[in-house]
């Protein structure tokens, strides 16, 4: 057979050359583009909620998660006639599925944990405040006295998923706890829907799911309670929730004082113990979400106590009235702010 | 054609290519378009950017919101806590929410303000 054999013509060549590199240019220009994310943002538990995730199944995702919140909701409202919440405190009686009677258990462990800091049964305290209603009043030292005898998470009835309110007159509220519990729900459903990159805020409470589609994780701003537009505050965080309690979140004014929701189960008053806002940094939402307030009610001293006796299972940021800002050690170094922090050991 | 004039055509090629791919790379989303929301939906897309002279936006259920000077803010609201009225322009990556009317107002193209999320940020709780 004849071969023939082709001399290509330095010319020739430096056209290839030119070519190939006139095809392969404009790539250089697609950078690896971050993933695309998709969001949700609703309206439910009286607050506004947005969840944002990555990947192929974000979309599906992010519906199945609105809908398991807006399930939550329809249980644990304390005004929709329909929820399981409700029927317990207009009857002093009430069988629960397994969300509510799991959210209630919760509940009462964070009561005995708290000594008593946490207690959903405050629910007839913060009626007579009208923080319910809106309709905002100050309840006389007789009344709250009146009141502080339905208080007391000990006093409940939980036998199997039966719950009874022995007294009447006794309600609880799991407003302190709902949107923990229905942002790890949320992150559980992302997850079993293949999203293993996603930030949900509830109503402020944030829960970071895995790290950010480039590896780095979340950075979670906490507002500062005396400047909504500033922050105490940056932290750093992967597969954890952050959640901030602050009397700034719902306060009214009367005669010239300002009362906050945030209530001392002890005294049916707004705790006022030395700190304006608790920021939790923990694996899990509900207990964030309940840490929360009860550090808020025991003040600074108890509330960094309790956190040497628990070191395993959270970390803080405190803001205190004199405006100091305590940073436990376990977060201390994902923690960055560019005002003055003290590192809590 | 001759061989000369290919290379020209290639170089030219070449060099508008890279052109593209700088221009892809380098271009940046416009960072003064805001988006108000009521009930999840878009209502309203303002650039403020353009905005001239000040206006109010009056939405449903009692939110009226002002665009004046760069800056976007809720005017009125007849909500109880006045929160969104109180916080003021709306500044980075802090939406103004006010919660009983449903209305969010946020940035449609959100520059890094160094987070992603803030905690303890909404009303209501």
């Amino acid at each position: 057979m004849r071969v023939t054999a082709y001399r290509f013509s330095m010319w020739t060549r430096i056209s290839a050359i030119l070519l190939i590199f006139a095809i392969l240019a404009p790539l250089c220009g697609c950078e690896a583009k971050s993933p695309k994310s998709q969001s949700v943002e609703f309206f439910t538990m009286d607050t506004v909620m947005e969840l944002t995730a990555y990947g192929k199944n974000a979309g599906t995702a992010l519906h199945a998660a609105q809908a398991e919140i807006i399930r939550l909701d329809r249980l644990l409202s304390i005004s929709d006639p329909e929820s399981e919440i409700y029927r317990a405190n207009r009857d002093g009686f009430a069988e629960l599925s397994g969300d509510t009677a799991a959210l209630v258990r919760e509940s009462l462990a964070l009561y005995e944990l708290t000594g008593g800091a946490f207690d959903i049964t405050v629910y007839p305290l913060m009626d007579a405040w009208g923080f319910y209603s809106d309709e905002y009043r100050l309840p006389s030292d007789e009344e709250r006295a009146r009141l502080a005898g339905l208080v007391g998470s000990d006093r409940l009835a939980l036998e199997g998923d039966a719950l009874t309110l022995p007294e009447p007159g006794m309600g609880i509220d799991l407003g302190g706890i709902a949107k923990g519990y229905a942002s790890d729900r949320a992150a559980e459903t992302l997850a079993d829907n293949g999203v293993a990159s996603a930030l949900i805020s509830l109503g402020g409470n944030i829960v970071a799911l895995g790290s950010k589609p480039d590896g780095m994780p979340w950075r979670v701003a906490i507002r500062d309670p005396l400047d909504e537009n500033a922050f105490s505050g940056i932290v750093r965080v992967t597969d954890t929730a952050v959640v901030t309690s602050g009397g700034y979140e719902r306060c009214f004014e009367l005669d010239g004082k300002s009362y906050h929701h945030i209530l001392d189960p002890a005294t049916g008053l707004p705790a006022r113990n030395g700190l304006i806002s608790v920021t939790i940094i923990c694996e899990s939402g509900i207990l964030a979400d309940g840490l929360s307030t009860a550090l808020y009610v025991m003040g600074e001293e108890k509330a960094l106590a309790f956190w040497r006796a628990h070191l395993e299972l959270f970390d803080a940021v405190l803001v205190t009235d004199d405006g100091r800002v305590l940073v436990t050690s376990g977060i201390a170094e994902a923690f960055s702010s560019e005002r003055d922090f003290e590192v809590v050991r | 054609m001759k061989t000369r004039a290919w290379i020209a055509l290639f170089a030219a090629l070449l060099l508008v290519s890279c052109a593209a791919a700088w221009y892809v790379s380098h271009r940046r989303p416009a960072d003064s378009l805001v988006g108000v929301y009521q009930d999840g939906r878009l209502v309203r897309c303002v650039d403020l950017a353009l905005a001239a002279e000040p206006y109010d936006i009056a939405l449903a259920d009692g939110c009226v919101v002002r665009v004046e000077a760069g800056e976007i803010r809720m005017l009125s609201s007849d909500c109880p806590d006045q929160i969104c009225v109180a916080q003021g322009a709306l500044t980075g990556n802090l939406p103004i929410v006010c919660v009983p009317n449903r209305v969010v107002i946020r940035y449609l193209s959100e520059p890094d303000a160094g987070y992603d999320a803030v905690s303890g940020a909404v009303p209501g709780n």
